[in-house]
């Protein structure tokens, strides 16, 4: 995938931009809004990275002018600024996604890969299928391999997150913000403890196992290979 | 430069309008009474002239020889400190009357005169001030009638050297009462001048003076006295806040520090590299982590997150974090209960009572033993709605309760568990914020954390 990092911090650019290459993605990084706006306007990118202070002209400027335009690509902000206000400012101005400073590498690239996605529209389905494992998003129910499984609502829930999202890693920031509407981390990493019981009833005498823990970063319910 | 020596000081300007003030209310009174002194004299006038008209018509009527019978026995009839009379041949020969003499000064006319007159008895001489009106009779002859306000004039002099004399002390006591008002009421201003400069100048502990009255200015001062204690215990806290972070963030960077240079100096071997990257990054998060915590408490303390407030159901909260905590209290062997009332709304910003909530339950299931219960409830009580977790834990000493709701506080018992130490600290940040009272009580066995809000 190919992004546009605006980010006026030379070493945090470098690192993101190195990093993201490692993770086989093509990246132009700027250093000034401005530039940052006539870049996203000339030419195509999946989705930019936009810090909320840079020189010339401000993050949520750049993507109020960007949305004006008529430019629907994803934006993920990454700002110091954590309040639940400034990410309620972001997403107003025309950002898809909010990052707090300092993140986990991991956490920013299973986002940017959730916002890409996004933007190339999985229709509407009433119904979510990853290998034997059905969830119907009507009737409330899931099935594997014609097996009737019972879930609680939170379960049920994740679940339905983890399918929508399937093949992506999922953080387990990710988890809170979807399912509970928790834009903070507790201390104790309470979302291992859903995942293992949710784990217990979709996987737990079925093969292949789905529902994987990706290290370091979170949750990803695919097909193995 | 002292302010009250100023030309345009509070001070001066008070006694110069009560001054004028005074000035002004003497003048009136003084034109008030001299208008009402003069009525007397006016009324003597008028009867002195009527009296003259009379006894110009007897003589008319009746000759010159009855208006001498007749001026002669007024004379009788009138004593001579009452009334005067006067029938003379011209201004020298007096035919009839109470006097030996025609005054001097006394013109016939219609024009009333005060006429200072000798009079002498057998015993003693003295002057009197007689109040007389003249006339020319038909046949040259002089009539005059008198009447003798000597008393009523020195009552009057009595009276004007009273009214100057009042007038002089209302104005030296209006004067004085205003000077010392204002030396009272500025000199507490004053006083509350000097105890800022004593602040500004470092003595920290200097208040103002609070009198026993309870008026206006000792209100003000001790409302003054509470800004200055508030103050007090913000700078207090701040620099409690600083020396917490130097010691609890200067701790970990000490070790970081130590650990690095070990690494570079190549005292690990080159395989260790990466474990050691891992704790450094383990303990970096660590630190982000407090550093967070930190900054979102003095956040809230400074009340900037005040416009978020919404009008919330607090059962929904609780049982949000309810869930959320359900799985990992039983995986350790924790029975996670919640008992909601229903209904109670109450206005607060839904992230942080999240929060709060979280750091709660994420104590309880910390320090609580298998088996055990965990109770959140929510409950209606009067006018306020309780939030209220509870766990069977080892609970906290009676005596250190107020103790752990500050920074960084973590009980000897608890020295060993994961935690900034910030959990409470930022439960009771929440609480202020949200006007809620924080209970912590014995749950017997156990703690009970109760957040009593104002219902919505």
């Amino acid at each position: 995938m190919k992004f546009l990092l605006v980010e006026d911090d030379p070493v945090a650019s470098d690192y993101l931009a190195k990093a993201l290459r490692e993770s086989g993605h093509v990246v132009d990084a700027v250093d000034d809004g401005a530039l940052g706006l006539s870049r996203a306007l000339h030419e195509t990118h999946d989705a930019l990275i936009v810090d909320r202070m840079l020189p010339s002209l401000d993050g949520l400027s750049l993507i109020e002018s960007l949305r004006k335009q008529g430019r629907t690509t994803p934006v993920l902000i990454v700002s110091a600024l954590g309040e639940v206000d400034e990410r309620v400012r972001g997403l107003r101005a025309g950002g898809d996604d909010y990052l707090v400073k300092p993140y986990a590498f991991s956490e920013l690239l299973a986002r940017l890969e959730v916002l890409v996605r996004r933007d190339q529209g999985a229709p509407a389905e009433t119904c979510l299928r990853v290998a034997d494992l059905e969830l119907d998003l009507l009737k409330r129910t899931i099935q594997r391999a014609g097996e009737p499984i019972e879930l609680k609502p939170r379960e049920f829930q994740i679940l339905e997150y983890l399918m929508r999202h399937a093949g992506q890693v999922v953080t387990r920031t990710m988890l809170l913000e979807s399912v509970w509407d928790y834009h903070f981390d507790p201390q104790t990493n309470v979302i291992d403890v859903h995942i293992s019981r949710l784990r217990q009833k979709i996987d737990r005498g079925f093969d292949p196992p789905l529902l994987r823990t990706i290290r370091g970063a979170g949750y990803a319910l695919r097909e193995p290979d | 430069m002292n302010p009250t020596d100023r030309k345009g000081s509070i001070r001066l300007q008070l006694a110069l309008a009560t001054t004028a003030w005074l000035i002004t209310a003497s003048l009136l009174i003084g034109a008030g009474y001299l208008w009402f002194a003069d009525r007397p004299q006016q009324e003597v006038d008028r009867e002195l002239r009527s009296e003259l008209q009379e006894l110009q018509d007897h003589y008319q009527d009746l000759g010159p020889g009855a208006l001498a019978e007749e001026v002669a026995r007024r004379v009788e009839e009138h004593p001579p400190g009452h009334s005067v009379y006067l029938y003379a041949e011209s201004q020298r020969t007096v035919i009839e009357g109470t006097l030996p003499h025609w005054p001097e000064g006394l013109e016939g006319g219609d024009e009333a005169a005060t006429i200072p007159v000798e009079a002498a008895t057998p015993h003693y001489r003295f002057e009197r001030q007689l109040r007389m009106v003249a006339l020319t009779l038909d046949d040259r002859r002089q009539l005059a009638v008198g009447r003798d306000i000597s008393e009523h004039l020195r009552f009057q002099s009595t009276l004007q050297l009273a009214a100057v004399g009042a007038l002089g002390l209302v104005i030296l006591g209006g004067l004085a009462v205003g000077l010392g008002v204002s030396r009272s009421l500025l000199g507490r201003v004053v006083s509350m001048r000097d105890t800022i400069g004593d602040i500004l100048a470092g003595r920290r502990g200097a208040r103002v003076g609070v009198g026993p009255g309870g008026d206006e200015f000792d209100q003000l001062a001790d409302q003054f006295n509470h800004l200055l204690d508030a103050n007090e215990q913000l700078l207090l806290r701040m620099r409690e806040v600083t020396d917490d972070v130097a010691h609890d963030l200067r701790t970990p960077l000490s070790r970081m520090r130590g650990r690095i240079e070990a690494a570079l100096a190549g005292q690990e071997p080159p395989e260790e590299h990466a474990e050691t990257l891992h704790a450094l990054l383990e303990e970096t998060d660590d630190m982000l982590d407090t550093f967070s915590a930190l900054l979102h408490i003095a956040q809230i303390e400074s009340r900037s997150v005040q416009e978020h407030m919404e009008t919330l159901d607090l059962d929904d909260q609780a049982r949000d974090a309810a869930d959320l905590y359900q799985p990992v209290a039983e995986e350790a062997g924790l029975d996670l209960q919640t008992e909601l009332e229903g209904g109670l709304r109450v206005r607060g910003n839904r992230h942080l009572i999240s929060q709060a909530l979280t750091n709660l339950l994420d104590n309880a299931v910390k320090y609580s033993h298998a088996p055990g219960e965990i109770r959140v409830t929510t409950r209606r009580a009067g006018e306020r709605a309780e939030l209220c977790v509870s766990d069977q834990g080892p609970g906290i000493p009676e005596t250190e309760r107020e103790h752990v709701l500050q920074r960084f506080v973590r009980l000897d018992s608890s020295r060993g568990t994961a935690g900034t130490g910030l959990g409470l600290s930022f439960v009771a940040a929440v609480a202020t914020l949200h006007d809620a009272n924080l209970r912590l009580e014995d749950n017997e066995p156990g703690l009970r954390i109760t957040m009593e809000f104002p219902l919505a």
